[in-house]
């Protein structure tokens, strides 16, 4: 096979052939990251004051032009990549709510804290550009 | 092969629960966080994040565990690759009837 070949000839000591350097500098390039029009975004999410203990946030281009992030928030923090430029966020925080007797386990649904103007009907925007973006959302629970 | 215990049907093949052998395009593939019935939200695998459903409002990404995208299947019966990067309106697009776009694969 030719891999043991090539295995063969680099015990005996020849040296590193130019081809092998080629793909060695790709694997390199491709894993720099920064490539993928994308930036990390972190920050912290407030409810009424208080951290949001347990939630999810979602990242919507408005362009529609790249993909969606989303990612969960835990104790009023999150961190995630974001593609860049402006991006409709949504926030979202849903308590599981016991069946009640009698009712089917998949029939089970959960009550949502946060306001519709921050998820269904969201009227918040981020402006993600190049670097570390930090954001710091301050929602209402009226 | 035995049936996992988890009860998260998501990516089921023979079940019409939601999620199951269904996808929605509201997220690009392999992201978003899926809203799925409380019960069922497990969240253990990583690959496919989930949070409890508010009033029913379900929704289920593609999901896969390729690295870079998802083979989707269309309406007429071929299967396509599709990016996880792929734009949101094109995503979009391609899962509504009479569009008439074409896609670059």
């Amino acid at each position: 096979m030719a891999g043991d070949e090539h295995d063969e000839r680099r015990r005996n000591g020849e040296p590193v052939r130019a081809k092998d350097c080629i793909w060695l500098i790709l694997l390199v390039l491709c894993g720099c990251g920064s490539g993928d029009g994308a930036a990390d975004v972190s920050g912290e999410v407030t409810l009424d004051g208080q951290p949001l203990t347990d939630g999810v946030i979602h990242f919507m281009p408005v362009d529609g032009k790249s993909r969606t992030a989303s990612t969960f928030v835990r104790d009023g923090h999150f961190q995630t990549r974001v593609p860049l430029g402006k991006q409709r966020v949504e926030i979202s925080c849903v308590k599981a709510q016991p069946l009640r007797p009698g009712q089917a386990a998949d029939s089970a649904t959960g009550a949502e804290i946060v306001p519709a103007k921050y998820n269904t009907k969201s009227e918040l925007h981020a402006d993600v550009n190049n670097g570390a973006n930090k954001l710091r959302f301050e929602l209402s629970g009226k | 092969m035995q049936r996992p215990a988890s009860p998260d049907h998501r990516g089921d093949i023979v079940n019409d629960n939601g999620g199951g052998n269904i996808f929605m395009t509201l997220f690009t593939p392999n992201s978003g966080i899926d809203a799925v019935r409380s019960q069922f939200c497990l969240n253990d695998n990583p690959r496919m994040p989930c949070s409890p459903a508010a009033n029913d409002r379900l929704n289920f990404a593609a999901r896969s565990r390729h690295p870079n995208g998802v083979q989707a299947s269309m309406c007429d019966g071929s299967v396509s690759f599709v990016a996880n990067n792929i734009a949101l309106n094109v995503w979009q697009a391609m899962s509504t009837m009479n569009g008439g776009e074409t896609v670059s694969q």
